[in-house]
């Protein structure tokens, strides 16, 4: 059931919201999880057609009694009762013929009619049977809030949650038309988002504090980690150890805490800092630390080490110890050091040779990449380097 | 010089030997040097989801005959509910609760709630967070805005989270005060490297400021966490689950030495739209085994508290964010409702109930909550009038304008007697006491057992251990030079298993 639902996510992300909507409320993983399979006209269940007004119409702020200036509990409940009768079967099947599906039970579901509030312009829904549910979601679509609601979350997630410019103000407005114009179609409006200059903005770098997934995933690129295309079990050795470690920083990744997702997506005021405490923080560290000295321990008891050559590619390497040091603060952080910290981390590199017999290893290494001699010097200057680099506070930002 | 040194310093001079005008001096020596610290302490318990407060504290007699027509299937057999007082029964999987309550070590409030209580998770978290009211944002957390969460020493934050989240209670307008922390056992010191540069990139040097400022308090205060929660003790079985493990690491953090005001848990699991009992069975389930756990594990801390003599410095508050309504869904749950009960814990709460429900014989609206009656703000300022010694005048200008004090505090007398086990037969006495120099501890055993004895100052910081093996059954005798210790109260503490005695004196 969670497989489907993982594969439903996957392949609709990038299309219709509107249909994802559709797809998700009647998908047997949330009836199942958010109380849906249990809602029926004679005591409706408020669980998911909160969440749903939560995720479309978004929760404003608190105007009055019961009311959120975008929807009201009477919505909750009109929406809970308009979503009455569906159903799960198969749900715990392991015959491959029956898989989990939803179906809808006509006399489980209200038949009254559904008034809503005047917030959502006082609409009705009449008794559609199971058509029901793609009228409450053209209704929930169909005002302004819902395209400023999604627009705005895409924008806090990939350019800054913090939205206080009349500029970003004006951007979430065009991104929100055209939510509307292209009728939910994520695609046009990601495109648009990621195309414009705006996102582009030198602002904008370094604004947002990564998942502990994009960290632990960054971390082991960065020291030349990679999965072998060749070996599929070698593969997911790979990538349990990445979720393992994730989870050590307390981001297991399908089960966020919340209905709503991660706090850092859709918790204000401070969105993605709540990924970051001392204890998270600590449990960052830990991972550098362990991946740094230990490299990563399969559980067939292979262990591999950090390959610091793999980010930059040999045949690259400047022999100005400050320019390398450069090529590796590009690789790392999104903003770029400052004169004083660029000479630290160069005296760090040269350890205690001279920036001449640095430029001559360097050399050397042109002529004879793999010389075993040059090869380790290089990785014990790469590895006090990357020791020093990769414990800035900036680490964490993208 | 940080705080506590200043202050142990001080305590050794003679000036502090005569009393009341010495310890005025101090009073006001504390006052200027560190926050709200008065020693004590509170632990925070939020019941995240909305607590089901109908089939926590269950009315009994008529009311529970018109509960019966609006939510039949959810109600515990009558037979079965565990005795509360004349009105209500506990749910029968509080035994923790009820044997709190009994010893007077549990007070209850009904009705706790706000005007027009949002019945959204996370605005009505956000509110009992900020102590808000429904239609206002406040940028700080309660326990910021009532100065709980500032250092009272250069080696203890003044709020420790145990879950490793932020706690939007300790909330400043840039970030969040205190540390919290994902085991505080372990420690890991974290390496500050290039920062980048900020010049001409205000984001980016908001975000990075706010990372280097939750790296220095991680740095600043994880090692003293750490070596507290090593260095403490906690002698009772704690059921085995992560809530409990919580409570049991504030114990050990509390006797370890650690002088955090505020300790910040929660227990996840409440929001029960459906199936929240077994059908049928209103007494298992999912709800019931959350209960369990809650009872269960604040027993066994209460229990912990006072075997380490720490129950005069700890209070615990338990709440919720929202009730759940009043009539069941078909979903065998109940939705999002208004008020719910609030639970404070310790040895110096005054017990017993406070409040009552209404009569919900003439209930029309099917989606109605409890009714509030009391608004939680109460409870946090009187917490903060009668546990830290905040003068309401500034609880008012604060934290909540129409504050008024509820009777919810009293002596600290309470001791949760042990149940089921067997009665520990040994007396402790202390020669001479008052004592200067040195002192004796006399022990009669009347069986033979294995025990620890320790000494622990009046803030329940243990001083030293004294001994730990085999005795006898008959008199042993201790000779304990006292000469390093401040004059003051010491308690001298002998432990047996799950069992202890205790006895004090005085170091003039």
């Amino acid at each position: 059931m969670f497989f489907r639902y993982l594969r439903l996510l996957e392949g609709s992300a990038l299309e219709s919201f509107r249909r994802l909507l559709v797809a998700v409320t009647i998908e047997p993983q949330t009836l199942v999880s958010l109380d849906g399979d249990s809602n029926s006209a004679d005591g409706p269940n408020e669980r998911y057609a909160r969440a749903l007004l939560d995720y479309t119409v978004g929760r404003g702020p608190v105007a009055g009694p019961g009311d959120f200036s975008s929807y009201t509990e009477q919505d909750v409940l009109a929406a809970a009762r308009s979503l009455t009768g569906w159903r799960v079967r198969h749900q715990e099947s392991t015959d491959p013929t029956q898989q989990p599906e939803a179906f809808f039970v006509a006399a489980e579901h209200d038949t009254r009619t559904k008034q809503f509030s005047a917030r959502l312009s006082g609409a009705t829904l009449t008794n559609q049977g199971e058509q029901e549910l793609l009228a409450l979601i053209d209704l929930l679509l169909s005002g302004p809030n819902s395209a400023q609601h999604l627009a705005k979350a895409l924008y806090r997630y990939f350019v800054d949650y913090n939205i206080d410019t009349a500029d970003q103000t004006a951007r979430i407005e065009e991104l929100a038309m055209l939510v509307q114009q292209s009728n939910y179609e994520i695609t046009p409006v990601l495109r648009c988002l990621l195309g414009s200059a705006h996102f582009f903005e030198e602002r904008y770098r370094g604004v947002l504090i990564k998942s502990p997934w994009e960290h632990t995933v960054d971390i082991h690129t960065q020291l030349g980690f990679t999965p072998r295309v060749d070996e599929l079990s070698a593969n997911y050795a790979y990538y349990r150890w990445l979720i393992s470690r994730a989870a050590q920083q307390h981001q297991e990744l399908t089960s966020p805490p919340i209905a709503t997702g991660w706090p850092a997506y859709s918790c204000a005021p401070f969105y993605h800092r709540n990924w970051a405490t001392a204890g998270t923080l600590q449990a960052r560290t830990r991972l550098v630390n362990s991946v740094l000295g230990n490299g990563v321990a399969y559980p067939d008891g292979t262990v591999v080490h950090a390959d610091f050559t793999a980010t930059l590619g040999a045949s690259v390497l400047p022999t100005n110890p400050q320019d390398y040091v450069e090529q590796w603060a590009i690789q790392l952080y999104p903003v770029p050091l400052t004169e004083a910290e660029l000479a630290a981390a160069t005296a760090i590199l040269l350890g205690d040779q001279s920036p001449a017999t640095w430029s001559a290893l360097i050399a050397n290494l042109r002529l004879d990449p793999t010389d075993p001699t040059l090869t380790l010097s290089l990785e014990a200057a790469n590895a006090r380097l990357l020791a020093h680099l990769l414990h800035s506070p900036q680490i964490h930002l993208k | 010089m940080n705080r506590r040194r200043f202050i142990q310093g001080l305590a050794g001079l003679p000036l502090v030997l005569d009393g009341s005008p010495a310890a005025w001096a101090l009073q006001q020596l504390e006052a200027l040097v560190g926050g709200r610290s008065n020693g004590r302490v509170l632990v925070l318990v939020e019941l995240r989801g909305g607590l089901d407060g109908l089939s926590t504290v269950v009315p009994t007699g008529d009311a529970y005959n018109e509960l019966v027509t609006l939510r039949g299937s959810l109600l515990p057999a009558v037979g079965e509910l565990l005795p509360l007082n004349d009105m209500y029964g506990w749910h029968p999987a509080l035994e923790g609760f009820q044997r709190l309550y009994d010893a007077g070590a549990l007070s209850v409030l009904q009705g706790v709630g706000y005007p027009n209580v949002v019945r959204s998770h996370k605005r009505g978290s956000e509110i009992y967070a900020t102590a808000a009211s429904a239609t206002e944002t406040r940028q700080s957390g309660w326990l910021t805005q009532a100065s709980l969460t500032a250092s009272p020493s250069s080696s203890s934050p003044g709020a420790v989270v145990l879950d490793g989240t932020p706690a939007q209670a300790t909330q400043t307008p840039t970030g969040f005060d205190g540390v919290a922390l994902l085991d505080p056992s372990t420690h890991t010191p974290i390496p500050i490297g290039p920062g980048g540069d900020a010049v001409g990139r205000q984001r980016f040097a908001e975000e990075l400021d706010f990372l280097q400022h939750t790296i220095s308090d991680s740095n600043q205060f994880g090692a003293s966490v750490a070596a507290a929660a090593n260095q403490g003790d906690s002698s009772v079985d704690y059921p085995d689950e992560p809530f409990a493990a919580q409570l049991r690491s504030v114990a050990r953090l509390i006797s370890g030495g650690l002088e955090s005001s505020v300790y910040l848990t929660h227990l996840d699991g409440f929001d029960t739209h459906a199936a929240q009992h077994e059908a049928g069975h209103p007494s298992e389930g999912k709800l019931p085994q959350l209960l369990e756990q809650l009872g269960g594990a604040l027993l066994a801390f209460q229990r912990d508290l006072e075997l380490l003599q720490l129950q005069e410095r700890v209070i615990t508050l338990v709440y919720t964010p929202f009730g759940r309504q009043v009539s069941a869904n078909a979903s065998g749950g109940t939705d999002h409702g208004a008020g719910a009960p609030a639970f404070l814990i310790g040895s110096c709460v005054a017990g017993g109930m406070l409040g009552d429900l209404p009569d919900f014989s003439a209930l029309s609206d099917p989606t109605a909550g409890v009714p509030v009656e009391v608004d939680y703000r109460n409870l946090y300022g009187t917490i903060l009038e009668d546990w830290f010694e905040v003068p309401s005048s500034e609880i008012r200008a604060q934290l909540y304008q129409e504050y008024e004090r509820l009777t919810m505090l009293g002596a600290c007398d309470a001791i949760v007697p042990t149940i089921g086990a067997a009665t520990l037969d040994a007396e402790l006495r202390c020669a001479p006491n008052p004592f200067t120099k040195h002192t004796t501890l006399s022990i009669s055993l009347a069986r033979a057992l294995d025990i620890q004895v320790s000494v622990f100052d009046a803030h329940g910081r243990m001083v030293e251990e004294v001994f730990r093996g085999g005795l006898s059954a008959k008199q042993h005798s201790f000779h304990i030079d006292t000469s390093r210790y401040p004059a003051g109260v010491y308690t001298f503490r002998l432990v047996a298993g799950r069992e202890a005695v205790s006895t004090r004196a005085v170091r003039s």
